[in-house]
């Protein structure tokens, strides 16, 4: 398997069994929208009209619906709107209340899904360690390990590469989770994502959270140990 | 001079009565208007009423908005497929190629 890299939206990303130019072209598409660092791009003209009212692409309404979809499933934990809420969508008509959107919580994990779609055999892409799989591919683990992900998508989220820069709504703070890195598995990228994202916030409730999803989840505390929810347990040993 | 005076005469008559017949001509107007207006107020209270009616009682007639054939979007937005689904994972067999990690 030919492993190839290069960088996109901030981050490294890896593929393998895919055509680099076609993989490259739609994290460019996803980049052109919703960057808030190109002051051309969708979300930043979103950002900085002063208008309540907006008509967005159907693109960037797909995107924020499944944005709004995340925060509904984590009980606004994963929150698109930057906590600032009141954010309404009907068809391509958005309305907010001066809240300025970030969409970086859900547009990479779409870009690595809609990439791994490209793949016309066994392979993966990886945006910064979040990955969607093409049959199974052996996928290192945060602290040492392995696991294969047969199908889906492996993120990580915590603290261990940025700091303490994931923000608890309940709090409006900077998490005090016990961990320093989840790792969830999902039916896709995004999934895992956002998963990993709100086991991470829930902090000790975090495995069971999962389980009660269904979802398997590898928890590295501050303190290096390993925990991995049942439903990891299940498939793999937890090491 | 006879003369003169019965033509004179006999344009007075004719006179008369051409007002006598424009009289008559525009009351008949006027009866034909009012006419019209009735026939046409009573024929729309008629069309209503049964427009109302047969919404009402008959079968077939739509009584409420007509709503889409699709499940309603309530329904939809309750079943719909949650954002969040497991994946699959199994034990490794080679050396990861890549790493998962937080970015």
């Amino acid at each position: 398997m030919t492993v190839r890299r290069f960088r996109a939206m901030g981050c490294e990303i890896v593929l393998a069994g895919g055509d680099a130019g076609e993989v490259a072209a739609v994290f460019e598409r996803w980049e052109a929208a919703f960057s808030l660092f190109r002051p051309e791009s969708e979300l930043s003209r979103v950002n900085a009209s002063r208008s309540q009212v907006l008509a967005v692409s159907p693109f960037f309404a797909a995107t924020l619906q499944v944005a709004l979809d995340a925060a509904a499933d984590t009980g606004g934990l994963v929150d698109a709107a930057l906590g600032a809420g009141a954010v309404r969508l009907s068809g391509t008509l958005l309305s907010r209340a001066g809240a300025a959107l970030d969409l970086n919580g859900v547009v990479k994990a779409l870009a690595v899904d809609e990439a791994a779609a490209t793949l016309d055999g066994l392979g993966f892409v990886s945006a910064g360690g979040d990955l969607a799989v093409r049959g199974p591919v052996d996928v290192g683990l945060p602290g040492g390990g392995a696991v294969s992900v047969v199908e889906g998508g492996l993120a990580t989220s915590g603290t261990a590469t940025r700091g303490p820069h994931l923000i608890d709504p309940r709090t409006g703070r900077p998490s005090d989770s016990p961990w320093e890195q989840v790792t969830v598995s999902g039916a896709t990228c995004l999934a895992a994502d956002v998963a990993a994202k709100a086991a991470y916030l829930l902090g000790e409730d975090g495995p069971d959270w999962l389980d009660s999803r269904g979802m398997a989840g590898r928890f590295l505390g501050l303190d290096e140990q390993i925990v991995c929810n049942a439903v990891w347990h299940r498939s793999v040993v937890c090491i | 001079m006879r003369e003169q005076r019965r033509s004179q005469q006999t344009l007075r008559l004719v006179a008369k009565t051409w007002v006598v017949a424009e009289g008559r001509i525009d009351a008949a107007r006027a009866r034909a208007r009012g006419a019209k207006l009735a026939l046409g107020a009573v024929a729309t209270l008629v069309l209503g009423t049964a427009f109302v009616g047969a919404k009402a009682h008959a079968a077939g007639h739509t009584k409420h908005r007509a709503r889409p054939l699709a499940a309603p979007r309530s329904f939809e937005r309750a079943v719909r497929r949650s954002v969040l689904a497991g994946g699959q994972i199994a034990p490794p067999v080679q050396p990861p190629p890549v790493v998962t990690s937080t970015s």
